[in-house]
């Protein structure tokens, strides 16, 4: 049955999304990268329950995973889509069913999830369970396959395509629409630790038609493509507030761009209200930020603001360098903004030459610095914990740390 | 003070993102607004707004990195636009992004889409006669919206519309955290001109 821990089974991808959003702060960056496939994928959330893992989830592991998984997860997507049939021998359009659309409207009862996403989100083991919210999105996986439509949240199905228990899985490949089984490709989730390390390349996805359905190559990957589509504009449903009671991808569609619309108008208008704050001076900003970021967000705020208060020899000519640092490497995904936030710290650690501290003062705001810019950019926590660093290897493990991130 | 304290609760809280990033931005807004020369009297007004959205929006692409799609196209708008409004053409070259796709290229490129788009796909036929007519007024709906949407959002309109969406759910979640974070440094500096106010 079911393999998966009782506490992960509450956790559908809307759940786990919506759940981040609201109540864990700082789950969000993983949230970010990683939500999306962890909606079609497995949300393995139930080993690693509860906020004891917040911290850990915040770190890097899990979110480079689920970062470089949304990015093979993207480039599999086809892939997995072309290789829809799980059997290797058999000739493809004839053993593999499709589930199926009935149409363009209609919401499908199955889907289809990438293995590999599934797989990798069993290894990753860092998975918050939250305490979700019953959104339809839970991939119940009891829930059998009904013929005909029926919402699209409900009755996820996985498989894999390793075949590792699935016997079941090749013969019922057929048209078998009105079979409805349940497939138990959910307890690979549970097992999935154990069994793949290796991950993608022999990945198939597997769709299972319904009755009545096409099964050409063209449609099933048109299913599978509007299947993720679809999973994505769920989890943006649950973002967007209003937008629930909105059914139907057109409307939720407007929903979501009306959003986005206003936001950007916002910030738009408060950059005009900033403009015309006067005069618009930071050196004071320390005394009423630092007490609340300080109590808010934690001492790794402090040492941010005490850089506020050195500002006697700001350059503001360097206008245009800091742009320019990243400019050259707009084409790599790596480290682009790394070089940014790097000629950031840079200039403003030159201000520590001026600044007539103690060569102790210096070095612990550097320290905080780092870490705070560590923990911008997800770096390993055990490195940031390290704190007696000396001056002159600041440098080298500020660099370090950058290439140290993979987005 | 209190009111300081309730303007941190937009920090802490709100559905805009972790309090991490937004951290991240406030930091890196504070940063890039100094640097801007912000605080110099001789910019116009709307020098100065600009100047500050596009501090905003630096800020924003790199509090969150570079591995969203629309975080590096939004960082190459900013420079693009900085180049621009500083004048500076040196090295354009090199500062330039990819440079555009030879006309060649470009015609070629137009010349199968549009050949994609007008010869029906194998199997339409039945389609068409499978889908009814509100079906295909209803595609043609996404389609318009899909195509608003990749105006919408940075870098959008190389992306298909999967991965258009999810770049969607991150660039909203990113923007709500910037417009919070924005908030909050409005009032603070607000507050902080009334107190000097005050003083006097």
């Amino acid at each position: 049955m079911e393999g998966r821990a009782g506490g992960g089974g509450g956790s559908g991808g809307g759940d786990y999304i919506s759940s981040l959003l609201n109540s864990s702060p700082r789950l969000d960056f993983g949230l970010l990268a990683g939500g999306v496939p962890v909606m079609d994928g497995v949300v393995a959330a139930g080993a690693d329950a509860g906020g004891d893992c917040l911290d850990k989830l915040c770190g890097d592991p899990g979110f480079a995973e689920r970062a470089a998984r949304l990015s093979s997860f993207n480039g599999q997507r086809y892939a997995g889509a072309a290789g829809l049939f799980e059997m290797p021998p058999p000739a493809p359009a004839a053993s593999i069913g499709d589930f199926g659309c009935g149409g363009v409207g209609s919401r499908e009862a199955s889907s289809v999830s990438d293995p590999a996403s599934t797989m990798k989100d069993a290894i990753a083991k860092k998975r918050k369970a939250p305490g979700g919210k019953g959104k339809g999105k839970e991939p119940s996986l009891s829930t059998s396959c009904q013929v005909g439509e029926e919402k699209e949240s409900d009755a996820k199905r996985y498989k894999t395509g390793e075949g590792e228990k699935e016997s079941p899985v090749k013969p019922k490949a057929e048209l078998a629409g009105s079979d409805s089984s349940v497939e138990d490709g959910v307890q690979k989730q549970g097992k999935g630790k154990n069994a793949k390390p290796v991950e993608p390349p022999k990945d198939y996805v597997h769709v299972r038609a319904r009755r009545g359905q096409a099964t050409d190559s063209h449609s099933l990957a048109e299913r599978v493509r509007r299947e993720r589509i679809s999973q994505r504009m769920k989890v943006l449903q649950d973002l967007v507030p209003g937008c629930n009671k909105v059914i139907g991808k057109a409307l939720m569609l407007d929903e979501i761009i009306n959003y986005v619309q206003s936001l950007q108008r916002q910030v738009e208008f408060l950059s005009m209200k900033l403009a015309t704050v006067n005069p618009l001076d930071f050196s004071n900003l320390p005394t009423l930020l630092y007490k609340d970021m300080y109590q808010a967000c934690g001492p790794s705020a402090s040492p941010v603001f005490s850089l506020e208060s050195s500002n006697s020899a700001f350059p503001f000519s360097e206008q245009g360098d800091v742009f320019q640092s990243f400019v050259p490497n707009t084409m790599e995904n790596q480290c682009t903004l790394n070089q940014l936030d790097l000629a950031l710290s840079q200039a403003t650690n030159a201000q520590y030459a001026f600044q007539d501290g103690t060569a102790n003062a210096n070095l612990q705001q550097r320290n905080f610095w780092e870490d705070d810019l560590q923990s911008v950019f997800h770096i390993e926590n055990g490195q940031s914990q390290e704190n007696g660093v000396s001056a002159p290897s600041f440098h080298g493990q500020l660099q370090a740390g950058h290439m140290k991130m993979e987005f | 003070m209190a009111s300081a304290r309730g303007v941190l609760g937009v920090q802490g809280g709100g559905g805009g993102g972790s309090g991490r990033f937004k951290r991240a931005l406030l930091r890196n807004l504070i940063i890039g607004l100094r640097k801007g020369g912000v605080a110099s009297r001789e910019m116009g007004f709307r020098e100065r707004k600009d100047a500050i959205k596009r501090a905003a929006d630096a800020a924003l692409a790199s509090a969150r990195g570079a591995a969203p799609c629309w975080s590096r196209s939004l960082a190459a708008d900013v420079v693009a636009q900085q180049h621009r409004s500083s004048g500076t053409a040196n090295s354009s070259g090199e500062c330039c992004k990819a440079p555009p796709p030879s006309p060649r290229k470009m015609i070629v490129c137009k010349k199968i889409l549009r050949r994609s788009l007008r010869r029906p796909r194998p199997g339409n036929a039945t389609t068409s006669k499978k889908y009814g007519a509100g079906v295909v007024a209803r595609a043609m709906l996404m389609r318009k919206r899909t195509s608003v949407l990749k105006e919408i959002v940075p870098g959008g309109k190389a992306l298909d519309v999967c991965t258009l969406m999810a770049e969607t759910l991150d660039y909203a979640v990113s923007l709500k955290a910037q417009v919070d974070v924005m908030q909050l440094l409005v009032r603070i500096l607000q507050e902080q001109n009334a107190i000097a106010l005050e003083k006097q």
